[in-house]
């Protein structure tokens, strides 16, 4: 079978590597080995079934969970030697689920992006309100600023925790499943939100997506995981096949070229539930 | 539940055994009763030789004063055994009881000013009565009706106890000089009943119970739910009858012996946990249970006290209030808090009312200085400017500014508690760190440390941590109400144990009510010079914390992600409320509210962000404690009523505002 090399995912140095990655909890072993390279100012997109290890490949992206063995590189160094605040100012999470808040205005929420760029005792400096500012904007949550959270609506909200995670200015943006529980009218909201932010400030996304509509829509790149390796790493379109994706599903799916760069996932829901 | 029987639930199925065996044990304990304790003055010998009579001064001894005095415990327990269980089944509340509900307290206080001020206008049992269905009335109006949560119930009945409880403190020590008496009377005592007394309440008490046994069946149907047994055609009547006859149980306990705690809560619940549930067995197995609780404390008492005093019935009760609490939320399945579909009630779950005060500390500057100068001007008599210059100042000056000082640090403690559990009821009291502080100190006492001096200070923070230590891994699960029940109860228990100790060592009354409910009565500049270091600490320590905290408050995992570190935050937030509350509490002892009162009040005037709340939560503690303190010492110069009592009188109605408002 014709599985694109996980090497090849971009014309630029990979910013995050793994290489040997392998994960376990306990005694066993749920991830891995896995090798490969996010590219720079792309959007990768993470999918595969539920229990796969997505989650996990995040976390150990992001540093949360060390390797048993094998490593991850950040910008050619160790992820784990970027430590704390340093770590805050590189790489921006947005979890699967947010915390419920209230009592705190939207531009509340946003300035705890600052955290990692400011001193212990220090005020908001000029630089920091531009940040939050910028981060509103880009959200287009200006005119909510004054906002409580707990007076937002379910896009609003998601829109304010990612202005938070662009409010730390990273290089690279990590998303857990950003679309979930959200209608169809906020998830189209988020996507084109960031597409569009990749596309004007060249920002580096690494996203979890379950809708492999979404995945054709918006990723450069596609990790494709199933239970805990590697199924297949590289440009979408090389890997967003029928063939591959009938393989890890397990289902009667189809990837359908509707016009020219513009494709979609047909699901024989017939066949599926005969 | 759980699946296998063990061997007491076996026992549940044949509750004549039970009974036998209660029984034998009553049996037992009132013979222990007759002369343990006594110094030898009455042997086992003269309690056998009892139905003889023989003329000795051992006989004489045991009908005067230990007979009466074991005809009390067993009446005390029996009635408030069964007035616990008959309220539990009525308010469908594993935690409701005489004492947790207000009930004993509003009996305490009708019966002080009755016999104070009213120069006993009503006959004692009378007024009991009354004062009970009050403080009951008054706990279940604001714990938000009978149907409300189990949970907030008993903690808005607990906050209403306490504010009772101060009132009827002020009382008595406005009354009476003789402070100490009374003081140990309120805590329950067994050995003030003569047989007169007791034949005067005996009867009523005996027709209560009686009462109670009749309306078994209805309360069974009862038990069911008030929807089902309306329609299984039961009338309200004999639910208002057992009711009425509980409160009047509680009357006659609290008149024979002043107010008992716990044995109420107790007794239901332990044969609830032994699976019974019928009423015609439960109810004369709760008298059994109750008398046979009540006599072993009080056979307790007798047994440790010194020099023919005993130890106070009701305090050694008093210990069981954690243990009891601690196991009905554990063992309750519809206490249980519910899965996280309202995550964290947190201090961000205050209404947004921000009236952001730009610079809120320009009207905190003022407050604080007004609250100097009326603590200056005020006291045992009125002073001018004059005056205050050529002596105020040095008599006044450093209690005022130890009022200050301590008061900020437990401003500044509760807030950080707070934002570190996300939960606004969350305190130093209601954790019950300051009585486990004021425990160390009076501990440290005992082995020998002079008070305030480092030792003692050393087992304060020792004390306390260990109990945050605790407290924090009972909290995990206990959102909203729970924790700080289970904190309220933890500091009866050790409120309790401190009472004894201070009582076992002989140490003045005073002094006992200094470390219980804290008083700055006799403190001075080196007391002043040992706090202000720590003071400074508190405050440039949570300072320091403030952006992680203001993070904290949302959550432990969004601090990660944004490179933080929470572990580090929770171990130095706690350990500047350690330091906080040990060094406010071996210098002035436990003084209840300020710390649970000041940060709410800061946060709802600046909003959840802790760099204007940390100096204003500060600030308002400080003059809040100065206030108490000043007013203590105005009211009724020369008497120093103790700031403590003060804090809770004006703490406790706020603190019921707080749950009130908590309930939208």
């Amino acid at each position: 079978m014709n599985r694109p090399a996980p090497e090849q995912t971009g014309p630029d140095q990979p910013l995050i590597r793994c290489q040997g990655l392998n994960l376990r909890r306990g005694a066993t072993h749920v991830l891995g080995p896995i090798d490969l390279g996010i590219a720079q100012g792309a959007i990768t997109a993470i999918c595969g079934p539920n229990g796969s290890g997505k989650t996990t490949l995040l976390n150990a992206l992001t540093g949360v969970l060390a390797p048993h063995s094998g490593q991850v590189l950040f910008a050619g160094q160790p992820i784990g030697r970027l430590r704390g605040r340093a770590l805050g100012r590189q790489i921006a999470v947005l979890r699967q689920h947010q915390d419920s808040v209230s009592g705190l205005s939207l531009r509340e929420l946003v300035a705890f992006g600052r955290f990692p760029h400011r001193g212990l005792m220090q005020r908001q400096t000029a630089a920091d309100r531009a940040a939050i500012t910028a981060a509103l904007e880009m959200c287009g949550l200006e005119t909510l600023a004054g906002r409580d959270m707990a007076a937002l609506s379910g896009g609003e909200r998601q829109r304010a925790w990612l202005a938070l995670a662009l409010a730390q200015e990273p290089r690279v943006l990590i998303l857990d499943e950003p679309t979930s529980y959200l209608d169809v009218r906020y998830q189209v909201e988020i996507l084109s939100l960031l597409k569009g932010l990749n596309r004007d400030t060249g920002l580096t996304i690494l996203a979890v997506l379950h809708d492999l509509d979404q995945v054709l829509q918006l990723a450069d790149a596609v990790v494709l995981l199933r239970k805990g390796q590697l199924f297949a790493a590289g440009p979408a379109p090389r890997v967003m096949t029928t063939e591959i994706l009938r393989e890890v599903y397990d289902l009667p799916l189809s990837v359908e070229t509707t016009a020219p760069g513009r494709a979609s996932v047909r699901i024989d829901w017939l066949g599926a539930l005969a | 539940m759980s699946t296998r029987p063990s061997g007491a639930k076996r026992l549940a199925g044949h509750p004549l055994l039970l009974g036998l065996a209660a029984g034998s044990a009553v049996l037992i304990l009132a013979f222990l009763a007759l002369f343990v304790g006594s110094e030898g003055l009455i042997q086992a010998g003269d309690v056998l030789a009892m139905p003889s009579r023989p003329d000795t001064l051992a006989q004489v001894l045991i009908e005067t004063s230990r007979l009466p005095r074991l005809v009390a415990a067993l009446a005390v327990g029996a009635a408030l055994g069964l007035a616990g269980a008959v309220m539990q089944t009525l308010l469908r509340n594993p935690l409701a009881a005489p004492d947790i509900l207000g009930v004993s307290s509003g009996a305490l206080l009708a019966m002080a000013v009755n016999a104070l001020i009213l120069n006993e206008i009503f006959p004692p049992l009378l007024a009991t009565v009354l004062g009970g269905a009050a403080g009951g009335g008054l706990s279940i109006l604001l714990g938000g009706g009978p149907s409300a949560g189990p949970v907030r119930l008993a903690l808005a009945g607990v906050a209403v106890s306490l504010f009772i409880s101060g009132l009827s403190s002020l009382l008595i020590l406005l009354a009476d000089q003789r402070a100490s008496g009374l003081i140990l009377w309120s805590a329950g005592m067994m050995d003030q009943s003569d047989w007169p007394q007791l034949s005067a309440v005996l009867p009523l008490i005996a027709l209560a119970c009686a009462v109670m046994l009749v309306c078994a069946r209805a309360l069974d149907l009862h038990a069911l739910g008030a929807g089902l047994a309306k329609g299984l055609g039961l009338s309200r009547g004999p639910a208002i009858l057992a009711g009425l006859a509980a409160l009047i149980c509680v009357g006659g306990s609290v008149v024979i012996a002043g107010p008992v705690g716990f044995v109420g809560l107790a007794v239901p619940n332990i044969l609830r946990y032994l699976g019974l549930r019928r009423h015609l067995v439960v109810l004369p197995l709760a008298a059994l249970l109750g008398a046979m609780l009540v006599l072993g404390a009080d056979v307790l008492a007798q047994g440790l006290g010194r020099n023919g005093a005993s130890l106070p019935t009701g305090t050694v009760l008093g210990l069981l209030a954690a243990p009891v609490v601690i196991m009905i939320l554990r063992r309750s399945r519809d206490l249980r808090p519910e899965p996280n579909t309202n995550p964290g009630p947190g201090p961000a779950a205050l209404p947004a009312r921000r009236h952001s005060l730009a610079r809120p500390m320009i009207f905190a500057l003022p407050l604080l200085g007004l609250a100097v100068l009326a603590g200056l001007m005020f006291g045992d008599g009125t002073l001018g400017p004059g005056e205050i210059i050529a002596s105020g100042f040095q008599t006044r000056g450093p209690r005022l500014f130890i009022a200050l000082a301590a008061g900020a640090m437990l401003g500044v403690a509760g807030l950080l508690v707070q934002a570190q559990l996300r939960n606004p009821l969350a305190a130093p009291e209601t954790l019950g760190l300051q009585q486990a502080a004021s425990l160390a100190s009076v501990t440290a006492m005992l082995a020998g440390a002079a008070p305030g001096g480092t030792p003692m200070l050393i087992a304060a923070l020792a004390g306390t941590s260990a109990t945050f230590g605790a407290v924090t891994v009972l909290a995990r699960n206990s959102a909203g109400a729970r924790l700080p029940l289970i904190g309220i109860a933890l500091s009866a228990s050790l409120a309790a144990l401190t009472l004894l100790i201070v009582i076992h060592m002989d140490l003045h009354a005073a002094e006992a009510l200094h470390w219980i409910s804290g008083t700055l009565h006799g403190r001075g500049w080196p007391d002043l010079a040992r706090l202000l270091p720590w003071l400074l600490l508190v405050l440039l320590a949570a300072r320091l914390l403030v952006p992680m905290l203001d993070i904290a408050q949302v959550s432990d995992r969004l601090l990660a992600d944004l490179g933080g570190r929470p572990r580090l935050l929770h171990l130095l937030a706690g350990a500047v409320v350690v330091c906080a509350v040990a060094a406010t509490t071996s210098a002035i002892g436990a003084i209840a509210f300020v710390g649970l009162l000041a940060p709410n009040a800061a946060r709802m005037l600046v909003g959840a962000r802790h760099r204007q709340s940390l100096w204003l939560s500060a600030a308002i503690g400080a003059v809040t404690l100065c206030l108490a303190d000043t007013l203590g010492r105005a009211i009724m110069p020369p008497f120093d009523l103790p700031a403590g009592v003060i804090a809770t009188l004006i703490g406790a109605p706020a603190f019921l505002l707080l749950l009130a408002g908590r309930r939208s």
